[in-house]
């Protein structure tokens, strides 16, 4: 178990190298520079100039990878938001928790929900349920997340309209974890709103894992049902509930969790939308904004650790599949 | 089962917490000392005056700096605050400014003269220690002072390089915000986190893309808010703020889409107004490229253009259109010049006359992204390509992304090209000179983007820039707008209002033409 565990994360290595080099090309590929598009129309060839100078986007691409390199590796130092003057790495580490926050909620709530409708699908295929839940997961995948929060807006308006807590309110961050600080500084009221809060963006963004999830659930757990040793189970007198839930759930559940890792790494990345539309200032409106605004270190930055995250995910999912199938550590 | 019993408790919860409307939470209620929520598109990037050059920055700066002087309620007219009153030399060289007494900065260290000349000379001297590696954008409009001097704690004096005009109206400018030096000295770049001013309005604090908290100031010189504060809240989505506004969670808010006003108004809590902004919108034909060096040409565009069908088509009918490069509501407009009409017979007869009987084929270039001046160049470059197909110009539509886009425009790679300006002082210079004199027509970054080189109005311009007499000033802007008029190197298109949206229960807000945000006035019902 430990060399599987060993191999796969030196194998993030490499990945992670790729991902700076790319994160580094993409900003600086496009022609143009940033230095005119920050400027505006108010730019002169003497501000373009200065500006170019003073951040380094005049001198030869390798030059500036080196620098790059050695400032991420070295000192974990992303440069600062031009528009800002503010580290990225401080403003990362302020909006990174946003979107866990809200990623956790939404993965929660498309497992508790999906794997059960799954499940219960395969085990009622054909009848009601299954139509009317693979009917419901058609539907969470195929409406727009953004509409779908707009019209949540509209439809529950006794509940927040974005943010992640009322103006009014103010916690005291110790981790930038809201709930987490809520709990340390005895805040039950921020708690309360809080969550109140997460409510609709969380259910708005797990629509889609949510479908996925119960598709892939059902699809695994009747592939399973069809085995063998189920038919064995069966026949040594077992309950139906013991064979679903102690047998052919557990030997379903590696293609489950493959969905799950992945989705989790879509929701850090593409939370995107559901954060614009409900205003949680996490992660994916900071790179968005950063994009538009031609700022180039916060788009490297976010790039860089959304790939972190991936990678972490779907090393915590390699691991799990060595937890769940014993003939996994082996090989 | 237990699944329609939940389904039905959902149901239950739903109906039952009620369909009424949420409030904005505590301390939103109105009255004295109510906190005013203001939702806008994005969060301020910056709180240093001198070195912001996005509105959403400048909102805030204003609530919390003041300047020397300042535009009147609902104009570009220039009207003391912290200068009580000041004098000119003869040779218009010399200014000197005397200085309200008994004003504080919110550290409580005194506003005097030194403050002044420090605040300045961050823009002055380009080797300054606390311009803290700042772009500080407009510190050129300041380079024309050649010494400041203060001659004693409540007096000014300032000798300038030239004689100028615009002087006072860059001092009225937020660049030119009168910063706290002992704040600056002690925080250095920290300032840009932590702005001390002189304004009603001192600053509490900032979550990042989620607040910013400002508080009535207990010791300001002049009239106290009513509001005990103000929370400048980010909201990007368009639909989203209009929603988070109809719920009362904001209290006011600006820059929506043309598209939302309908529902604005048509909303019984909420209140829409506007008033003629200044900026606008134009179409640029690069005289330096045949065949728009060819007046009669340009004149054929200009009466292709069906202006009033553009202002229905793209802002749905909320714009105004006019003859001059510069909207009504900037000093030295002058109204009496006759707008070319919609013609497209004349316009086809003066393109037989130039030798373009059959027409031609150019390129029309649009921004890709939205701008204050034009919020839909995809749609107006649309409209304007079917006017001139239909007097035989064959305009092919051409969008690169807008760092490009500037850089092409700026460098004269276009034969026609929409752009459009948006004022930084009020002052009719920062609109004629800045983009029609010969000097800005330099092939790299042309503001001049109609590459309009004629000798003349330049230099009617540039005597303009220090005629300090008005009547005299306004006679050479109007002799100027004639003239280019005639001329026709660009078209103005679109004179854009400025708007906001409001609860009704906001009192005592005035729309400025500038764009100028003041929320001192304001109180909450």
């Amino acid at each position: 178990m430990t060399t599987y565990a060993l191999k796969r994360l030196l194998l993030a290595a490499p990945v992670l190298w790729g991902v700076t080099l790319i994160s580094f090309l993409v900003v600086r590929v496009p022609p143009g520079g940033p230095a005119r598009a920050v400027l505006g129309e108010k730019a002169t060839p003497e501000k373009i100039a200065a500006l170019n100078e003073e951040n380094g986007w005049d001198q030869p691409l390798i030059v500036q990878y080196g620098r790059f390199m050695r400032d991420v590796f070295l000192r974990f130092d992303f440069g600062e938001s031009y528009h800002r003057r503010i580290d990225v790495s401080e403003e990362l580490a302020q909006r990174f928790p946003a979107t866990m926050e809200l990623s956790l909620a939404a993965m929660l709530l498309a497992v508790m929900i999906g794997i059960p409708a799954g499940i219960l699908a395969a085990v009622k295929r054909n009848r009601l349920a299954d139509y009317a839940s693979m009917t419901g997961a058609l539907i969470g995948v195929s409406v727009p997340v953004f509409f779908l929060g707009l019209l949540m807006l509209m439809a529950f308006p006794f509940l927040p309209g974005g943010g992640r807590l009322s103006i009014t309110l103010d916690i005291e961050a110790v981790t930038g974890f809201v709930p987490l600080d809520a709990l340390i500084g005895n805040r039950p009221d921020v708690l309360e709103d809080y969550l109140a809060h997460l409510i609709l963006p969380a259910v708005a963004l797990s629509t889609i894992p949510m479908a996925m999830i119960a598709r892939m659930t059902r699809s695994s757990v009747l592939e399973v049902l069809g085995e063998d040793y189920i038919r064995t189970a069966r026949a040594k007198g077992l309950s139906e509930r013991i064979v679903h839930l102690k047998h052919a759930f557990r030997a379903s559940l590696i293609p489950i969790v493959t969905v799950v890792g992945l989705n989790f790494g879509y929701l850090l990345a593409g939370a995107v939308l559901t954060e614009s539309v409900f205003n949680w200032p996490g992660l994916g409106q900071y790179v968005v904004d950063a994009v538009l605004a031609y700022d180039y270190n916060p788009v490297q930055g976010g790039i860089f650790l959304v790939a972190v995250s991936f990678v972490v995910i779907n090393l915590i999912v390699d691991l799990s599949y060595g937890l769940i199938d014993p003939r996994v550590r082996v090989g | 089962m237990t699944i329609k019993r939940i389904l039905l408790l959902f149901l239950l919860l739903w109906l039952g917490t009620g369909c009424g409307k949420r409030k904005a939470g505590p301390g939103s209620e109105g009255g004295a000392g109510a906190i005013l929520v203001f939702g806008r598109g994005a969060d301020a990037k910056k709180l240093d005056p001198a070195d912001i050059d996005d509105g959403e920055s400048v909102k805030v700066c204003n609530q919390i700096f003041e300047t020397l002087v300042t535009y009147a309620k609902q104009s570009a007219e220039l009207v003391p605050l912290l200068a009580t009153s000041w004098e000119q030399s003869e040779d218009g060289k010399t200014w000197t400014f005397h200085l309200r007494e008994g004003v504080t900065f919110h550290d409580g260290t005194p506003f005097d003269a030194g403050a002044v000349v420090f605040s300045l000379d961050r823009h002055v001297d380009p080797d300054n220690p606390y311009r803290f590696k700042g772009a500080f954008t407009y510190s050129s409009n300041y380079r024309v002072i050649e010494t400041m001097e203060a001659v004693d704690p409540h007096t000014v004096r300032f000798r300038l390089k030239e004689p100028s005009a615009v002087f006072l109206a860059n001092l009225a400018m937020f660049p030119a915000s009168i910063v706290s030096p002992a704040a600056v000295k002690e925080k250095g770049a920290d300032v840009q986190r932590n702005p001390v001013g002189t304004g009603p309005f001192r600053f509490v604090k900032w979550v990042p893309a989620e607040k910013i908290v400002l508080e009535a100031y207990p010791d300001y010189w002049g009239e106290k808010p009513e509001l005990g504060g103000v929370i400048f809240k980010p909201v990007k989505e368009n639909a989203a703020r209009l929603q988070q506004l109809k719920r009362g969670e904001i209290h006011m808010m600006d820059n929506f889409s043309f598209s939302d006003i309908e529902p604005i108004v048509d909303d019984p809590d909420l209140v829409f107004e506007s008033v003629t902004g200044m900026n606008f919108a134009y179409l640029a034909m690069n005289n330096t490229h045949p065949p728009f060096d060819k007046r009669k040409v340009r004149l054929a565009v200009a009466h292709a253009l069906d202006k009033k069908k553009l202002i229905q088509l793209a802002v749905f009918g909320y714009g105004a259109t006019g003859p001059n490069p510069m909207p009504p509501s900037v000093w030295g407009y002058h109204d009496g010049i006759e707008d070319y009409p919609h013609d497209p017979d004349r316009a086809k007869a003066l393109l037989e006359e130039a030798g373009f009987p059959d027409g031609f084929e150019t390129e029309l270039w649009a921004m890709p992204n939205p701008r204050p001046y034009m919020p839909r160049p995809k749609e107006a470059a649309q409209i304007i390509k079917q006017d001139l197909a239909a007097v035989g110009i064959e305009a092919e539509i051409l969008s690169p992304p807008w760092n490009t886009y500037l850089d092409k425009v700026q460098s004269g790679e276009h034969p026609l090209c929409i752009l459009g300006w948006t004022t930084d002082n009020g002052d009719p210079d920062n609109f004629l000179w800045q983009l029609l004199s010969k000097e800005n027509a330099v092939k790299g970054a042309s503001q001049n983007v109609a590459f309009y080189r004629d000798d003349e109005v330049s230099e009617i311009l540039d005597r303009a820039k220090s005629e300090l007499d008005p009547g005299k000033r306004k006679a050479l802007y109007e002799k100027a707008q004639e003239r280019i008029h005639r001329d026709a190197p660009m078209i103005p298109l679109l004179y854009l209002p400025q708007m906001i949206a409001h609860r009704k229960e906001v009192e005592g807000y005035t729309v400025h033409p500038i764009g100028v945000v003041r929320l001192w006035p304001v109180r909450l019902k």
